[in-house]
């Protein structure tokens, strides 16, 4: 039984008292993370092809160009060139690269990295992996992974607490992030999946993410988001909005977005509503009208759509089919909102 | 008294490289390509007996995976195309789309030849419900219950039924993604019954590589209606000889197995798959005698820790000898 998280009277989250209209400005839209490799890819990898840089290239700017067909708010770069979200940092001086694991309960795996010395070297690892310069005219997105993901799933053996190897991961996300805030990526959203997937785990150490998230924010000039998802973030919800960050995110196949809307929450609400891990299509008109429904009663600065975690889970012709629906989704909903549509 | 320490293997071998040429080839009609089939699955059973197992399979030589061959037989599923598993490695996902039966039983006719070819006892894996629905996009059922139950009485318990009519006796489930999903381990446990209640056959259950030490499936593991448990150990173990707890880290948690009760057969997975270092035979007979001082020696058999096709022939047949030379050690040590 859903009960509210919020007493009458209290209000959470540096609210005004004074619930806003969530819906003034426009929703917009946004899809991060890895997505899935097309065949040609697929192909092309598995054969090792001599030219695999340029084939992959040419692949990012097909992703690239199906989000701008979408219509998405804000360009990401696809990511397919990552074996996964963790490795690029493997170049980073004082890590090396662990075995694999399964990541979460997924059926795909990642290799732990293993901090074996000081941090160093770090700075452009996420620039260099992103094709900003396929993107230049624009309005661009990028995610990396939050640091307390970062630090559960590899292996500290350098740092001499927990506190020193968060915080020394938490300086290497802020340097990565202030070089793509120079390059003009506007948000940059942090994947915070282990805080949802253990949430009782992850609340003894919130006062630690919290530092940590306020060192990866420092002098960083884009947004900085952090979001949750393979969890359910409700029961915490009340002491997340006190981390300084611009944005929060939910996916809603594991919060509901009903268990937020006693909330004034003051930042940008990013919301994963079209499922990444099944090839079943949302039908765009009932899921924008629960949405619209929803939306009249969530009191956020601003509301972002997304999908519910990276794309990389599904064939690549699904994923492509659901960057539109998401797509497809958004404009509806600013079409209802401007009243072009009753 | 029956012989301690039977060894098995999982299930996959590698393929023989003239095999794969010659079923890739336009010009060879079906009816050639079965008999080189034929061929490399004889060549797999004496190659196994020969290397001195116990029971033997044919190193599924006719199957492309464990999830793509039995989805092709099976009505309810499309193919939706390649998901990547882990760097440039990728599997093919099935999309169920309306309700799940089988077509016929495909495991039948290589089960045939087997039990005709084979001298030594026959174990025949099969992939599990649970397994089947988790690796699968389910747009079809209201939930991953329904779509789990559905298989498993719909799928397996028919094609279970018709192997043991067969003259199928001992026949492993494998369920790798069984304690994937710990919140969903009441689910799988009631598929693995569903299909295996009232059948008379000695069943085996596999699971490998999910995570934990199979902590999810150590409460459940005396409701499944299966005889024995072959899981991996060896990847998680040292290559220290010795009988203490730190050196046989990898087979600790069979104390909490014991200290659940469990009191049935374990096939203990003693050689790493995914590493071409062969395990000394001394380094096997450790871990089969640490093991068997907490379950007893009558409940341990000896298996590799998953099915050895990534690796190649010569690697996999060295590691089979090795294991079975270490289960010869062992022995000594219990006579």
């Amino acid at each position: 039984m859903y009960e509210p998280l919020v007493k009458d009277g209290m209000v959470k989250g540096g609210g005004k008292g004074k619930r806003r209209t969530p819906l003034d400005g426009r929703i917009e839209s946004y899809a991060v993370g890895i997505y899935p490799r097309s065949q040609l890819l697929v192909t092309a990898t598995r054969k090792n092809h001599p030219n695999l840089a340029e084939v992959f290239r040419k692949g990012k700017q097909s992703w690239i160009n199906t989000q701008r067909r979408a219509g998405l708010t804000y360009i990401a770069d696809p990511m397919i060139d990552w074996d996964d979200i963790f490795r690029p940092f493997a170049k980073v001086k004082g890590i090396s690269l662990g075995p694999l694991n399964r990541f979460f309960e997924t059926n795909t795996f990642y290799r732990r990295l293993i901090v074996h010395d000081a941090l160093d070297g770090y700075g452009s690892i996420a620039k260099s992996m992103l094709a900003l310069d396929l993107i230049k005219g624009d309005r661009k997105v990028a995610s990396l992974p939050d640091p307390y993901t970062f630090t559960m799933l590899n292996e500290n053996r350098y740092y001499k607490s927990y506190e020193d190897y968060l915080f020394a991961v938490a300086d290497m996300l802020n340097a990565e992030a202030k070089t793509l805030a120079k390059e003009g990526v506007e948000i940059i959203q942090f994947n915070a999946p282990s805080i949802a997937y253990e949430v009782d785990k992850a609340k003894d150490k919130l006062e630690l993410i919290k530092d940590a998230m306020a060192r990866v924010k420092k002098g960083v000039s884009s947004k900085v988001y952090l979001y949750f998802y393979f969890g359910n973030i409700a029961g915490i919800f009340d002491e997340l909005l006190d981390i300084k960050v611009d944005g929060l995110g939910i996916d809603t196949s594991s919060t509901k977005l009903l268990s937020l809307i006693d909330y004034s929450i003051d930042k940008d609400m990013v919301i994963g509503i079209v499922d990444a891990m099944n090839t079943k299509m949302e039908e765009v008109k009932s899921m924008a009208s629960a949405l619209n429904f929803m939306f009249e009663r969530l009191d956020a600065k601003h509301i972002i759509l997304t999908t519910s975690n990276s794309l990389e889970y599904l064939p690549y012709k699904f994923a492509v089919k659901k960057v539109s629906v998401l797509g497809n989704i958004t404009k509806l909903l600013n079409a209802k909102q401007d009243g072009l549509i009753l | 008294m029956p012989m301690l320490f039977p060894c098995q293997e999982i299930g996959s071998l590698k393929k023989p490289a003239w095999l794969l040429d010659y079923v890739k080839h336009n010009r060879v009609s079906e009816e050639d390509k079965e008999r080189a089939r034929n061929d490399a699955a004889y060549i797999n059973i004496r190659l196994l007996e020969d290397i001195g197992l116990d029971i033997v399979y044919d190193g599924e030589v006719r199957r492309v995976e464990m999830y793509e061959y039995p989805i092709r037989y099976v009505k309810g599923f499309i193919f939706a195309g390649e998901v990547r598993s882990f760097d440039n490695k990728y599997y093919k996902k099935a999309r169920c789309v309306t309700k799940v039966a089988l077509r016929d039983n495909y495991h039948l006719n290589e089960f045939l030849f087997v039990k005709a070819n084979a001298r030594k006892d026959v174990k025949i894996p099969i992939t599990g419900p649970y397994t089947l629905a988790d690796w699968s996009y389910n747009e079809f059922y209201n939930s991953k219950e329904e779509f789990v139950m559905d298989i498993a009485r719909e799928i397996i318990r028919p094609l279970i039924q018709d192997l043991v009519k067969h003259g199928a006796r001992i026949i492993q489930i494998d369920e790798p993604a069984m304690t994937t999903h710990p919140s969903e381990m009441r689910i799988a446990v009631d598929a693995i019954n569903e299909c295996t209640n009232g059948i008379d056959a000695k069943f085996i259950v596999h699971i490998c590589y999910s995570g934990n030490e199979y902590r999810a499936l150590i409460p459940y593991a005396m409701d499944i209606n299966a005889q024995q448990f072959a899981l991996e150990f060896a990847n998680r173990d040292t290559w220290n000889l010795g009988l203490d707890d730190d050196s046989r880290r990898g087979y600790k948690v069979l104390k909490e197995f014991k200290e659940y009760g469990y009191s049935k057969e374990i096939g203990l997975g003693v050689v790493d798959v995914h590493v071409d270092d062969i395990e000394s035979p001394e380094l096997i007979r450790d871990r089969i005698v640490y093991a068997a001082k907490i379950l007893g020696a009558e409940n341990i058999y000896v298996n590799p820790d998953c099915g050895l096709r990534t690796r190649s022939r010569s690697i996999a047949v060295e590691k089979l000898r090795v294991m079975v030379k270490g289960t010869e050690l062992a022995r000594k040590a219990f006579e």
